[in-house]
């Protein structure tokens, strides 16, 4: 008797050719642009909030609770004006092209003549841009953790860091699906722009659930909330709280890398490349 | 006996109703420079894509080193290197980075590849060069990379296409006294895939003329000159596709 085949092969891990991916892609222009991204929010920010108007600190401590609101604006700023705004950029510069350009160069007839399937090389190259993002990401992070406490009163590093920790899976999420969208439409401006309107609707939602309540279980599959919601609990912070988004982020990460690696599976069975 | 590098035994491919390959069968012995010759479209790179596992045949069978191009297709990717046709290096990396990238593709790393490398770089006289961007190559120093990275594991069968493509005539004579050194003092097996005649005239004994997607000749170069009456290159393929078109006009 056939012994069925696998529906998901997970491909063999080389950390030498993910390192030299990894570095390949920080080097790259793309990178570069990122992180000039990444800069510019983090200069701009504490400008845009030198004097917020009252009623939107009223709103956001309507919705996310009074206590604190002024710093709750500030991660509010800081998470759904710059750095989601940035996620959704990065995983498009990072991500949307992933195996589409290499074949446009002419250049994925080469690499899979290597040893790898064509899986693998998706896989590493998603890991590789998800590491890019996670450098940029957290390097900033960092600068404002340091920064930001001397320009803005009542600013807290635990929950900066904690809100950096839940929102960075969010960002990961968006470089992941971009990556999906590229492998989905095999056209770098469809999957471009397919990504944009999903990522988008994912943010737009995302404190759906704080200003209805009703639809909070509607939010529960929404990346981009779990990434936010540890907003409304600075000011009882547990680390189950944040490790509980952590993996419910790194699930939906999972979920999305492992439908890229049987697309690529699919693809490659179909010589779609 | 020299045993056969690449065997093919009717090896067809089709996509959808067109015919890109059919019922080629062919042997390829250990050490030969072999000219796989055709005009363009005529089958060659889907052959050498069938080879190296990249396309699965639609119909037939073929090994390479003893190994199944359908069950056995990264072991044989291992054992071997690809130059393709039509393609742009990373413009982003340098000739040496790239190379290094490509060595771990193959898991290596550490002083052995770099030694490995480095050996890479001075025999195409890309040393001096060695870590400036891929992006102001010209077409023979991408040539020279790309040839460079197919070599990077010592592979026992060189499938290289179209690799004369672009270049100048100095540059052209020198890779293909390269290929045929290859050949003659390491054991290489070449399949040299083009449609530049004077080429494989220069470097091959056997040769395959395929036109549509079909065998028209398989066999020593000299042996099939003299068979068709022919001197030159030239005349033996124009004798051999005009006498295919009068049996399929």
């Amino acid at each position: 008797m056939r012994t069925p085949e696998p529906i998901l092969h997970l491909p063999k891990f080389n950390w030498r050719w993910l390192w030299q991916e990894y570095l390949s892609l920080l080097g790259s222009r793309r990178s570069k642009g990122v992180l000039a991204l990444f800069l510019m929010a983090l200069l701009a920010t504490p400008f845009v909030l030198e004097k917020p108007p009252a009623e939107l600190v009223h709103f956001i401590g309507q919705w996310l609770g009074m206590d604190n609101a002024r710093f709750k604006l500030v991660l509010f700023a800081w998470t759904d004006l710059s750095m989601n705004k940035l996620a959704v950029l990065s995983g498009l510069a990072l991500a949307s092209g992933l195996l589409v350009s290499e074949q446009a160069k002419g250049l994925l007839t080469l690499l899979r003549s290597k040893p790898v399937s064509l899986a693998t090389i998706f896989g590493i190259k998603l890991l590789a841009a998800v590491g890019v993002f996670v450098t940029w990401y957290t390097l900033v992070s960092l600068l404002a953790l340091l920064s930001y406490a001397s320009i803005i009163p009542e600013f807290s590093h635990l929950a900066f860091l904690a809100l950096s920790l839940t929102h960075i899976g969010a960002g990961i999420f968006s470089v992941c699906l971009c990556g999906l969208m590229a492998l989905c439409f095999q056209r770098r401006l469809n999957a471009m722009v397919t990504a944009t309107f999903l990522l988008f609707l994912l943010i737009g939602t995302a404190f759906l659930g704080f200003y209805n309540p009703h639809l909070l279980w509607l939010v529960q599959f929404n990346p981009f909330y779990h990434g936010v919601s540890i907003v409304t609990q600075i000011q009882d912070l547990s680390i189950w709280a944040v490790l509980q988004r952590i993996l419910t982020l790194m699930l939906f990460n999972g979920v999305i890398w492992g439908l890229g690696l049987w697309r690529a599976q699919i693809l490659e069975k179909r010589e779609a490349f | 006996m020299t045993e056969a590098a690449i065997q093919l035994e009717n090896l067809s491919k089709n996509f959808g109703q067109f015919k890109a390959v059919e019922n080629v069968s062919l042997q390829i012995k250990s050490g030969d420079v072999f000219g796989f010759m055709g005009h363009n479209g005529a089958g060659k790179t889907t052959t050498l894509h069938m080879l190296l596992g990249l396309l699965k045949p639609s119909s037939g069978q073929a090994r390479v080193l003893g190994l199944d191009i359908v069950k056995d297709t990264l072991k044989i990717r291992r054992l071997c290197g690809f130059l393709p046709a039509n393609y742009n290096l990373p413009k982003d990396m340098t000739p040496h980075s790239f190379l290094t990238y490509i060595a771990a593709m193959f898991g290596e790393g550490g002083p052995s590849i770099e030694g490995r490398i480095a050996e890479l770089l001075e025999r195409f006289g890309l040393s001096a060069v060695a870590d400036k961007k891929l992006g102001g190559f010209s077409t023979g120093m991408s040539q020279k990379v790309g040839l460079a990275q197919a070599l990077l594991n010592q592979p026992r069968l060189l499938f290289l296409d179209e690799p004369t493509a672009g270049l100048d005539p100095l540059g052209r004579h020198d890779l293909l006294k390269y290929i045929q050194s290859l050949a003659q003092d390491q054991g290489v097996t070449v399949l040299f895939s083009t449609h530049i005649l004077s080429d494989i005239e220069s470097i091959c004994q056997h040769v395959a003329i395929l036109h549509q997607g079909r065998l028209l000749a398989n066999g020593p170069l000299q042996a099939l000159k003299a068979a068709h009456k022919s001197e030159k290159m030239d005349d033996l393929y124009l004798t051999l596709v005009k006498g295919s078109k009068d049996e399929n006009p």
